[in-house]
């Protein structure tokens, strides 16, 4: 990931990460909205589609998340909050690995 | 008997549960803290729990509250360990599948199996506490299943997760399908009716329906994962279709 990459270019990443790994049909990554939910109301994701989630996470940027993480469910809240979530990540000194 | 004295018979239900029911959690709870071996102690809950389950039918059948019918032997099952999975429409479908197969574990929801006085009971009779709010809760139920499958019990799953609701579109959840996938063992769906409906989100408790109910349990035939590349979207797919067609779910 370079640096240069705005937060739109990261959110339309996001979304067509999630697009691809979850195999949604009929959805377009460019019509996923930036703030809505992502699990039950919204895109309706389930429980096994965030742990998918979280791994592709994982491979595309480097940034583990713990299934024993408190704030797990506000990091999964939305695109942006994935966003805010892998850029802390990858800004830490010791956190995300490097991609 | 009439309407007015099953009304009756419901009461004195309700009634006898309050009263007798706290000493049998009392029981379990003693159980589940005697020193006995895991499995030793799991067995024995177990065997409670399904002659509880017995007796609550059969009480049931007395008193014309519902008439509960099981058209699967255990010998239909697979050998080995498998999931079980099944529509939900009333709140009897737990007990019924735990009758047969009471060695079966089931998920409970956190709220439940958080219940001070269910929790021994559950616990020691090898549930699983469900996945809570934490999006990657799932993994840890997940392994726990693919745990207790290797310990060869079979695995009870409702894909709707709660009881359906008619006219509504449910979620049918990818979970028991995954772990069927992952730990490479057939899925079983059960086929659960009752007909007038009752005990369902529209037909509580309090609301008799008339003539008296009948719920019957039938079986599909098992899936093997390896005929869907163990994928569970696909396996998912294919069951939730197979429950469509029959008007199983809401």
């Amino acid at each position: 990931m370079t640096t240069t990459m705005t937060n739109e270019d990261l959110d339309l990443e996001i979304k067509r990460l999630i697009v691809d790994t979850l195999m949604l049909e009929d959805v377009e990554a460019a019509e996923i909205d930036t703030e809505a939910p992502l699990f039950i109301e919204g895109l309706g994701l389930d429980s096994i589609d965030a742990l998918e989630l979280a791994l592709a996470i994982h491979k595309k940027f480097g940034v583990k998340t713990s299934p024993d993480d408190e704030r797990n469910r506000e990091y999964f809240h939305s695109v942006k909050s994935l966003r805010e979530f892998i850029q802390q990540r990858q800004a830490a000194p010791a956190g995300g690995e490097a991609r | 008997m009439g309407v007015s004295l099953r009304y009756v018979a419901t009461f004195f239900t309700l009634a006898l549960y309050g009263l007798v029911g706290p000493w049998g959690y009392l029981v379990f709870a003693l159980v589940a803290v005697f020193p006995l071996a895991r499995d030793r102690r799991r067995r024995l809950l177990q065997g409670a729990m399904r002659g509880g389950y017995i007796l609550l039918h059969t009480w049931m059948r007395w008193f014309r509250l519902m008439d509960v019918r099981i058209e699967v032997t255990r010998d239909q099952l697979p050998s080995g360990p498998c999931v079980i999975v099944a529509n939900h429409p009333t709140l009897v479908d737990v007990t019924t599948i735990l009758r047969l197969v009471p060695e079966g574990c089931t998920i409970a929801k956190p709220m439940y199996y958080q219940r001070w006085w269910l929790k021994p009971l559950l616990k020691g009779s090898g549930q699983i506490e469900g996945a809570n709010l934490q999006p990657l809760s799932a993994a840890r139920v997940v392994e726990r299943a693919i745990e207790r499958l290797r310990e060869g019990a079979p695995l009870v799953v409702f894909p709707e997760s709660t009881r359906t609701e008619h006219g509504r579109k449910m979620p049918f959840h990818r979970l028991a399908f995954e772990i069927a996938s992952r730990a490479d063992v057939p899925v079983v769906p059960l086929v659960i009716r009752c007909v007038p409906s009752y005990l369902s989100k529209e037909n509580p408790l309090l609301r008799l329906p008339k003539p008296v109910p009948v719920l019957t349990v039938s079986m599909l035939p098992a899936l093997d994962p390896g005929r869907f590349d163990n994928d569970s979207r696909q396996l998912c797919d294919r069951v939730r279709s197979q429950y469509r067609e029959l008007g199983a779910l809401g």
